[in-house]
């Protein structure tokens, strides 16, 4: 049993840094917004009203975003590169839940 | 793509890289290198790095079984640019005879038990993941794969999770089907890496 508990931490492990490393560019880095904006679209909370709609759209169903969910944000003032940000931070977000979904039902199974 | 940015805001070094690219391969690199050249610190260094770690690094699955995880993961996303590349890097990486139609009805389709095994756990991966349990991971298992292997799939659940929200946010375009099957072609010969220069 001690060994299998063993087996299963190591698998844990495994691309655990490369996907540290990515989480600490797109949350950390100095960017065109805040990393506290950057975090709540990665979280999926806490955002101004527009971005709020285009997140959702993105951790739900992101194929339904248009060329106008993205005018209405630069019609709005954000800047290319803070929308960017704020999509890579979502789609992060999404995926990141995924995983820590499965990681944590692989610990359980010991 | 529906940022201008990553088409014309990349720096000069990687514009230059870009027409390279696109000299020596015969078009354009995907978009998907565009957005991992455009201003990389942010993400494309550690996004290369992980996709190339999760995709060609050591696992028990080949290189087609992930390039199938990939394509199906992309398919229940919704992501057409994802899909196109992935289901061609399928293609060519591991059966020839793969089509949307075997990744839509994947439970009849023929597959190995440890490939039905993972899909399934992907398909709760990408549209439940909050009902993922212990039965599923046991039942995964059960089916002969390991621990590293359930994980390794997971990692590619989880990195086209990303890119698939992003294609379909940012309108990621591959043109022609000739052209997916020739950008799945670059994909594969290049292992999913870029120079490290363009990174920096």
């Amino acid at each position: 049993m001690i060994l299998k508990n063993q087996h299963t931490q190591q698998a844990h492990q495994r691309h655990a840094d490369e996907v540290a490393d990515l989480l600490l560019a797109v949350l950390h880095s100095s960017g065109f917004t805040e990393p506290h904006t950057r975090e709540a679209a990665f979280q999926g909370s806490e955002l101004p009203a527009l971005f709020r709609e285009y997140v959702d759209k993105i951790l739900g169903e992101s194929y339904r975003i248009t060329d106008d969910d993205i005018d209405k944000l630069l019609a709005s003032g954000y800047s290319q590169d803070a929308i960017f940000e704020i999509t890579v931070s979502a789609a992060l977000g999404a995926a990141t839940k995924r995983l820590e979904a499965g990681l944590s039902a692989l610990k359980k199974a010991g | 793509m529906r940022l201008e940015i990553l088409h014309k805001g990349q720096k000069l070094r990687n514009r230059l890289a870009i027409r390279i690219m696109g000299a020596v391969a015969g078009g354009e690199p995907d978009d998907v290198i565009k957005t991992s050249l455009y201003r990389p610190e942010f993400f494309g260094r550690p996004w290369i790095k992980l996709l190339h770690s999760v995709m060609r690094g050591p696992s028990d699955w080949t290189p087609g079984d992930r390039e199938l995880f990939a394509a199906f993961t992309s398919r229940l996303n919704t992501c057409h640019f994802c899909v196109g590349i992935h289901v061609n890097t399928t293609k060519l990486t591991l059966d020839p005879t793969i089509t949307i139609e075997r990744l839509d009805n994947w439970r009849t389709a023929g597959f190995e038990l440890r490939i039905l095994s993972v899909l399934e756990l992907l398909e709760k991966f990408t549209l439940a993941p909050n009902d993922i349990s212990l039965a599923d991971i046991l039942k995964v298992r059960a089916a002969g794969v390991s621990d590293n292997a359930i994980v390794d799939a997971m990692h590619i659940g989880f990195v086209f999770n990303l890119v698939n929200r992003l294609a379909n946010a940012l309108d990621y375009d591959y043109g022609t089907e000739s052209d997916a099957l020739k950008a799945a072609s670059i994909l594969n010969r290049v292992k999913y890496q870029l120079p490290g220069f363009l990174l920096h």
